[in-house]
């Protein structure tokens, strides 16, 4: 054996050293950088030689650096980042929608209703007073307001939320088309080696992937080049080096549809921001805006009915005290269409919303979507008219058990609403048509419609309301708590994955010191090594 | 188990944000002085508060009927009661005429006394509240006498208002119920009397005696449901206060903040993020480069 191998194994031992000297700086450089994978050095004995069947070493092989990474724990946080997103989303969401609703702070729109049902009550005892008719005429004028203001702060609540759900498909687009560039330079980067792999590239990729993740429903299968594939909702988005994107289309009603290609994929995503924001805005549209409107259009349905009913000071009668329910209809069909919809009887509209079904022996049904009753049915012939709770409607051409319509009078019960009435002495406070400026009795009739159970709602307005505000405060204290389990559990993902991959300065320093004995020792090596030819030299 | 650096930052900046959240939420309490802040606080105490709160305001409503009420009752008891006194002077008059000692000059001096009572009746039957007629049912814009004939002009209607939920009163009486109308009416039987007066016509006055008597019963009728009214309105408004009373014990109950508990809470909050504080400091500063100079 030669000296020559003991300055091999110095100098093995002093590049070693120093390349691991300059991970450990990486790491200490990068100890704030988010999602930043702690890196590490690997290394190996070199082959020894074998002298007189003596396996001798001959010093280190650097083979290279390596992140140090846990597969389960990335996957992990993954997907809670995507019921995080929802929660989080969620959580915002209903935390607006309930300070509309804030009846602890005040109570803007059950005190307009108390304080117009208590006018009515003036109206009762002073029928004849043209003060206590203005003052109620005012107060009527308060609930307009009220309930438009609080449907018109619910509508921005919404069309932020859509606003966001635009902006998130842009940065899901966007994600898409990192992650598939990220791919495309990992597989170069990696292709033949076997042990190193491009670090940084995949930091990046997996920041591209958790940020993806905080958005919408994904999973993720790393293939066997190092390229990830993403599928969104089942959906493959991204293979290998091709990258697709998500679109959104918004329909005549206002509702918006994410496609893939041609595909509708809305009702698969379910977490992330996008699947939080889809399913909170469906909450709020369908149950608390519908029960707002329906609670609105129960009170001045039933308000018009008694008022058209009365008298006036001035003899007036048959007048709507506010303006009368409308309709509006949705078509969600291929072949066929709403030719006719009318009121043939006011004093039967209620408020409410009805769907149209169809079977597979053509029949049709009526469904009452509150109640979820069957209104009426019947052998549907095109072009005849369906009569139902004072509606009159006809459908043109043939429909399919996949066809269904829409029918609501309280759509617009709060956006059409107003005053009809026309001026104090219109008040039908009378019963008698000889309108007595004494009579009180339809005033006190109407002073009912306050404190007695509605028919359309099953109870009375203000137990209505209660369970309203009640649902949303439910709504938003579930999403907090889930928000807080959902972080919670994050941070404690997150904190399993700094356990293993992030930088510890102590770590480091007894790294530094610990590479830089050993470049010492090398060094020292080294020095015996020439002093030992040395000494040989002088022989 | 292995602890980066960035965790250790974070998981004394996670503890800031917890002890701060809970700090403000009792100081929130305190400003506001109630622990219901928002609907997801309490979402069923919620439903409480609004229930409470829109009894008590159904209830003030109640209180300002009842009140109303208590007015109109009065002004008609009282109205009733000078009709009353002015009755019975009539019958003294009467009375008077009826003697045989008097001179048909004084009665024709009495006569006149009658003719101011008969008037003066007559005004209080027309009388007004809030410029309303009293007595005329829902024809509150009709005087309900004719001073002529004394016919009734109102109607039988009776003007129904809420003391509660579910109890109305009539607040009124149709003035045909307590003055009679036309020959019927105290009105003619004074209008007789005066005559009988006038022309010395002894069995008429007699008779309008007789009549007196029943016309006077049925005011007096009259007069007395007003007062059984007035004394159920008294008992119904104090009725309402309690309730009032109970309920807005129990909207505090429900949605205000135990001042001395909360003060309680708030020290502590204070005290442990105090003790973060403190604990935190050497935790953050110290590392092991520091000890490697």
């Amino acid at each position: 054996m030669s000296l020559g191998v003991l300055f091999d194994i110095g100098k093995t031992a002093l590049f070693t050293s120093q390349k691991a000297l300059t991970i450990a700086g990486n790491n200490i450089a990068n100890v704030n950088t988010p999602n930043y994978t702690k890196q590490d050095v690997i290394l190996e004995p070199s082959m020894p030689i074998y002298v007189r069947g003596d396996a001798l070493g001959r010093g280190v092989n650097y083979l290279g650096v390596r992140r140090v990474y846990d597969r389960f724990i990335q996957a992990q946080m993954f997907k809670q980042s995507q019921n995080y997103g929802r929660s989080d989303v969620l959580s915002t969401l209903f935390g607006h929608l309930e300070q509309i609703f804030n009846e602890a702070q005040e109570a803007p729109l059950s005190s307009a209703i108390s304080d117009f049902s208590a006018a009515w009550q003036e109206v009762s005892t002073n029928p004849a007073s043209i003060p206590s008719r203005t003052l109620l005429l005012g107060k009527a004028q308060n609930v307009v307001s009220s309930a438009k203001n609080m449907e018109s702060r619910i509508l921005t609540e919404m069309n932020n939320g859509k606003k966001e759900i635009e902006d998130i498909v842009t940065r899901i687009n966007d994600l898409l088309e990192k992650i598939r560039q990220l791919n495309e330079n990992i597989i170069q980067s990696e292709a033949g080696k076997s042990v190193s792999q491009a670090n940084e590239l995949r930091d990046m990729r997996d920041s591209a992937l958790k940020e993806l993740s905080g958005l919408v429903t994904i999973s993720i299968f790393e293939d066997n080049q190092g390229a990830v594939n993403v599928t969104i909702g089942g959906m493959s988005v991204v293979r290998s080096a091709i990258a697709d994107k998500l679109s959104l289309s918004t329909d005549q009603y206002g509702e918006m549809h994410i496609y893939k290609g041609n595909i509708e994929i809305t009702n698969r995503i379910i977490t992330g921001k996008l699947g939080g924001l889809l399913d909170g805005l469906t909450t709020i549209k369908e149950e608390t805006l519908s029960q707002l409107r329906k609670m609105i259009g129960a009170i001045t349905n039933e308000i018009n009915k008694f008022h058209r009913q009365g008298y006036g000071l001035d003899g007036s009668t048959g007048n709507n005290f506010f303006t009368s329910l409308s309709l509006s209809s949705r078509d969600n069909s291929l072949n066929a269409d709403i030719t006719s919809l009318s009121i043939s009887d006011y004093n039967q509209l209620k408020p409410t919303e009805y769907t149209i079904s169809f079977d597979n022996s053509n029949n049709y049904y009526v469904t009452d979507k509150f109640t979820n009753n069957i209104v009426t049915s019947g052998n549907f012939v095109s072009g005849n008219p369906i009569v139902f709770d004072g509606l009159n409607l006809t459908i043109t051409g043939t429909v399919t058990s996949l066809d269904s319509f829409k029918i609501s009078t309280i759509e617009d019960s709060i956006s059409h609403l107003d005053l009809a009435i026309t001026g104090p002495k219109d008040v039908a406070a009378a019963v008698d048509s000889n309108a007595l400026p004494g009579d009180n009795r339809n005033a006190i009739s109407i002073s009912k419609v306050f404190s007695e159970p509605l028919s359309s709602l099953n109870m009375t307005y203000s137990d209505y309301y209660r369970n309203i505000v009640t649902s949303i405060g439910t709504l938003a204290s579930n999403a907090n708590d889930a928000n807080n389990f959902d972080l919670n559990l994050l941070r404690e993902i997150e904190n399993s994955r700094e356990g293993v991959s992030g930088v510890s300065l102590d770590e480091e320093a007894v790294n530094i010191i610990r590479y830089q004995r050993g470049f010492e020792a090398a060094a020292k090596m080294i020095t015996v090594a020439d002093e030992l030819l040395q000494t040989l030299l002088r022989m | 188990m292995r602890i980066s650096s960035g965790e250790l930052f974070d998981k004394i900046k996670t503890a800031f944000q917890k002890n701060m959240s809970e700090y403000v939420k009792y100081q929130d309490m305190l400003s506001t002085g109630r622990k219901i802040n928002n609907p997801s606080d309490d979402p069923v105490g919620i439903s409480k508060v609004i229930d409470y709160r829109v009894n008590i305001q159904n209830i003030e409503q109640y209180k300002n009927n009842i009140n109303e009420v208590k007015e109109f009752l009065n002004f008609s008891e009282n109205a009733l009661g000078a009709a009353v006194d002015n009755l019975i002077r009539a019958k003294e008059l009467a009375i008077t005429a009826a003697d045989d000692t008097i001179t048909p000059e004084q009665r024709q001096y009495l006569a006149k006394e009658v003719a101011q009572i008969k008037d003066q009746i007559l005004n209080i039957a027309n009388s007004k509240f809030k410029d309303n007629y009293v007595f005329s049912g829902f024809k509150t814009d009709t005087a309900p006498f004719d001073t002529t004939n004394f016919n009734y002009l109102g109607d039988s209607g009776k003007i129904y208002v809420f003391l509660d939920k579910n109890i109305q009163i009539s607040q009124n009486l149709p003035g045909n119920e307590i003055f009679g109308t036309g020959l019927g009416s105290v009105f003619k039987t004074l209008y007789d009397l005066q005559s009988g007066m006038e022309n010395n016509d002894k069995a008429l006055i007699n008779n309008s005696l007789g009549m007196i008597d029943s016309d006077m019963n049925r005011i007096l009728q009259a007069r007395a449901d007003f007062g059984s009214k007035l004394n159920n309105v008294e008992s119904m408004n104090s009725r309402q206060e309690e309730t009032v009373f109970g309920l807005k014990e129990l909207l505090s109950k429900v949605e205000d903040a135990d001042i001395t508990e909360t003060i309680a809470e708030l020290s502590k909050a204070q005290l442990a993020l105090q003790a973060l504080r403190q604990s935190s400091v050497p935790v953050i500063q110290q590392s092991l480069l520091d000890f490697l100079k």
